[in-house]
């Protein structure tokens, strides 16, 4: 063998090595993504908090109790329904919605909250025209608004607190606080612009202008999801004055449903309603376990139990969410869908609660709407919706 | 006490005169206040004026229902399909604005204390899908 062989077959195999390397760097990689995918949603540490993923599990751990003897308070409802989760178990045997994008607006979030960081996709703040978008509640004893928000969508199966709806999806973090329409209007745009396909709005001013509502309607026609908070004064909003955002026909109106599986008493409805999910009810029972400010700072209603970075919240604002999440999902199993048919598939699957003190009239209660939202059949259907499509073509 | 009398049933005639011209303003600046919204005028009440907003003071106003709203110096068009939004503002004189998304412009009224008169104009062409004034209303969190 001459040296120039030689030269050869030790370039051959030090290329060989370099590319197995890569390779093992590769399979491991591929190895943690496995393990990540298939951790056990039941190892999450505050897991058991967490109804309206799994309310069966709640239910026996008799949470309620438990907050109960660790505060002191007496609750009047003592226990957590059994159905009064999302049925988002079975749904998440289908989907995660991966990589899906979300735009929350909102107050502002903690980019570097453990049980958020992983899906930030991009942070933007519309008042200052910067990335900075970090809020901490005003005031220590109330949770971080934005961060329960944007932690009820994708929070990661990653072991260290808490689930969102779809914890495969990626955030568009948008903190806009300046009250002006052109302010909402910017927010709403740099959401479509990069590439949100559900924009989650946890707030409203019951006095919707033209131009908002003008471009919730090209929003609509460019087939992004946008989901509106009803509010939480437990009112009509059919009285005359009332023009809110989660009226308007180009989005998703959503009330807040309770620990006992029936829509929460503060919750705002009307006829433009379309559907209730999990808000809780913090004044009658534990409410929801969402994100707060990390340390200190979110030492906030934690009743002992959880770390100062979660708290026990509830509201409109938080069923929101919950809705946004499902959304992600049928987005997807079906890329195709639009935001009509993302509607009609919500409605025409949400269980109609509220056993004798519901009265629906084709489908619809006042104070229900259409239900609570059903993420498993609305998966399920969406899914079906584009084998169907793909199979015409 | 005669020219006291005198004197005061003159002062409360001017008096009089006085408060019917400032209703009368009144009134009138009040039916300025209005916007077209959904294709109905919709009239505010002054309220009070404050801070100030991008370089701008903020004049608020209540509506009919009640809602506090403020407003600066910005309008918000969006001109009807197959319009030509910029060359219509310029008829207007108004030249200081840009595009929010593909078919909302914001506009800078040099004289803020028109901006209901041009909203109204811009609107009764009937080129215009609105033209309403850049409306500052309370964000509630739910």
């Amino acid at each position: 063998m001459n040296y120039s062989k030689k030269i050869v077959l030790l370039s051959i195999l030090a290329s060989t090595l370099l590319i197995t390397g890569c390779d093992i760097g590769d399979s491991s990689k591929k190895i943690e993504e496995k393990e990540e995918q298939i951790r056990d949603v039941a190892d999450e540490k505050y897991y058991k908090y967490l109804w309206h993923i799994d309310s069966k599990n709640s239910s026996e751990h008799k949470i309620v109790e438990e907050v109960s003897n660790a505060t002191g308070r007496e609750f009047l409802s003592e226990k957590i329904d059994p159905n009064a989760d999302i049925n988002i178990l079975k749904a998440w045997e289908i989907t995660k919605g991966k990589d899906i994008k979300i735009a929350v607006i909102d107050d502002g979030a903690d980019v570097n909250h453990e049980d958020l960081k992983a899906n930030i996709f991009l942070a933007y703040n519309v008042d200052g025209k910067t990335t900075d978008i970090y809020h901490h509640s005003n005031n220590i004893t109330d949770a971080s608004h934005g961060n329960s928000c944007a932690g009820f969508i994708a929070s990661p199966i990653n072991g260290k607190g808490i689930i969102g709806i779809a914890p495969e999806s990626k955030l568009i973090l948008i903190r806009q606080e300046e009250e002006a329409d052109s302010a909402a209007i910017e927010a709403f745009e740099y959401a479509k612009d990069n590439g949100a396909k559900v924009i989650s709005c946890s707030w409203g001013t019951t006095d919707v202008s033209e131009s908002v509502v003008a471009e919730l309607k090209s929003l609509y026609d460019a087939g992004i999801t946008v989901v509106f908070a009803s509010g939480n004064e437990g009112s009509s909003l059919d009285e005359e004055g009332i023009n809110d955002e989660s009226e308007v026909p180009w989005v998703i109106g959503v009330g807040a449903s309770s620990e006992l599986n029936d829509v929460a008493p503060y919750s705002n409805y009307g006829l433009n309603i379309d559907v209730i999910a999990p808000g809780g009810n913090h004044s009658t029972s534990i409410g929801l376990l969402g994100l707060d400010d990390s340390g200190t700072q979110g030492a906030t209603s934690n009743y002992g139990l959880v770390s100062n970075d979660y708290a026990f919240t509830d509201g409109t604002s938080f069923a929101t969410p919950i809705v946004a999440g499902v959304v992600a999902l049928m987005y997807s199993v079906n890329p195709n869908i639009t935001p009509k048919e993302v509607r009609d598939i919500l409605i025409s699957t949400a269980d109609k609660v509220g056993g004798d003190n519901a009265d629906y009239w084709d489908g619809f209660d006042l104070e229900r709407a259409y239900g609570k939202i059903n993420a498993f059949k609305a998966v399920q259907e969406a899914q079906e919706r584009f084998k169907s499509l793909s199979s015409k073509l | 006490m005669a020219w006291t009398k005198n004197s005061i049933n003159g002062g409360a005639k001017m008096k009089i005169t006085l408060l019917i011209l400032l209703l009368g303003i009144f009134s009138i600046s009040c039916a300025n206040e209005s916007y077209y919204k959904n294709g109905k005028l919709v009239e505010l009440q002054s309220s009070y004026s404050s801070r100030a907003f991008n370089g701008s003071s903020i004049k608020h106003y209540k509506t009919m229902s009640g809602n506090q709203v403020g407003i600066t110096d910005e309008l918000l068009v969006q001109c009807k399909e197959l319009v030509n939004c910029p060359k219509l503002l310029d008829k207007f004189n108004l030249l200081n604005y840009s595009k929010l998304s593909d078919k909302i412009f914001i506009v800078k009224v040099e004289n803020g204390d028109n901006i209901f008169s041009i909203s109204r104009a811009l609107f009764e062409t009937e080129k215009v899908e609105f033209a309403h004034p850049n409306f500052i209303k309370e964000r509630r969190k739910r």
